[in-house]
């Protein structure tokens, strides 16, 4: 039998210039999740001569949560292959992405010049999966 | 030469629980772009009220090739896209938000602007967009 799950998310973003310009967003959420089939969580290695999956096609929708954990080099997350050039983000060291895709694409990366390491969590989300 | 340098600071807790409240999984990444000058032209922040055929975030004083992007769902009805270049790299129902560093100029450079879509009626979002230095991929991506 399926199982009901809960997605709480935070997200704070602050920029900053050198005048003294500042500004913030923030944004929390608890989304609910019915008949999860796929969670996908941990840590792979990203080649830069091929796609990696960080999950396959889910049935209506994900959310998807990547960092990049080297030192050096970028990695870029795609919805889809990466030859369908639909770039989600790029990830230089140490930064992350998260997002929610209503879609049926499989989610991949591929490092740029050397492989890279990422830790990533994708939650398969129902098409009726909403948020307060 | 701009002597005024942009940083930024993003953090996030993402933590699923089954329905006996029990932890699947949970991080609590958080990074900061040092500060720089090179490509960071711009730092913009607001609310639009987007319509259905798809609002554009300017991004004319914007650094295309890098732009660290939040997005937030501020309405009560409907999703709302976020297509950089054509591509959807969220979709957002009320309350929800993305955080995401994206190159935006694609094909041939063309596309100097962030485009919002909403679905069935026009709905509110809130952004913030501060640019990062270029990572020099190719324009095809």
């Amino acid at each position: 039998m399926a199982q009901n799950y809960k997605l709480n998310v935070g997200l704070d973003v602050a920029a900053t210039s050198l005048s003294g310009y500042s500004v913030s967003q923030s944004g929390n959420f608890s989304m609910s999740i019915t008949g999860v089939d796929q969670i996908a969580t941990g840590r792979i290695d990203v080649a830069h001569d091929g796609d990696s999956t960080v999950m396959a096609a889910p049935g209506s929708g994900r959310a998807v949560y990547v960092r990049n954990l080297d030192d050096t080099n970028f990695v870029k997350i795609y919805d889809g292959a990466s030859s369908a050039a639909d770039l989600i983000g790029i990830l230089k060291p140490g930064e992350f992405l998260f997002t929610i895709i209503r879609g049926t694409g499989t989610t991949t990366a591929r490092a740029d010049t050397a492989t890279v390491t990422i830790e990533y969590a994708a939650i398969e989300i129902d098409s009726s999966a909403s948020s307060q | 030469m701009a002597t005024q340098s942009l940083s930024l600071t993003a953090s996030a807790t993402i933590t699923l629980l089954d329905n006996n409240d029990n932890v699947v999984f949970s991080y609590t990444p958080s990074f900061t772009v040092n500060s720089g000058t090179t490509d960071r032209n711009a730092l913009t922040t607001g609310e639009l009220l987007i319509a259905t055929g798809g609002t554009q975030c300017n991004l004319a004083a914007h650094n295309k090739d890098l732009i660290y992007t939040f997005v937030k769902n501020v309405d009560n009805d409907y999703p709302v896209a976020v297509n950089p270049d054509g591509d959807t790299i969220a979709d957002l129902k009320p309350n929800e938000c993305m955080f995401s560093p994206v190159h935006v100029d694609g094909a041939g450079d063309g596309s100097a602007n962030l485009t919002l879509a909403a679905t069935t009626a026009a709905q509110k979002v809130q952004f913030l967009i501060c640019d990062g230095e270029d990572s020099g991929i190719s324009t095809d991506d």
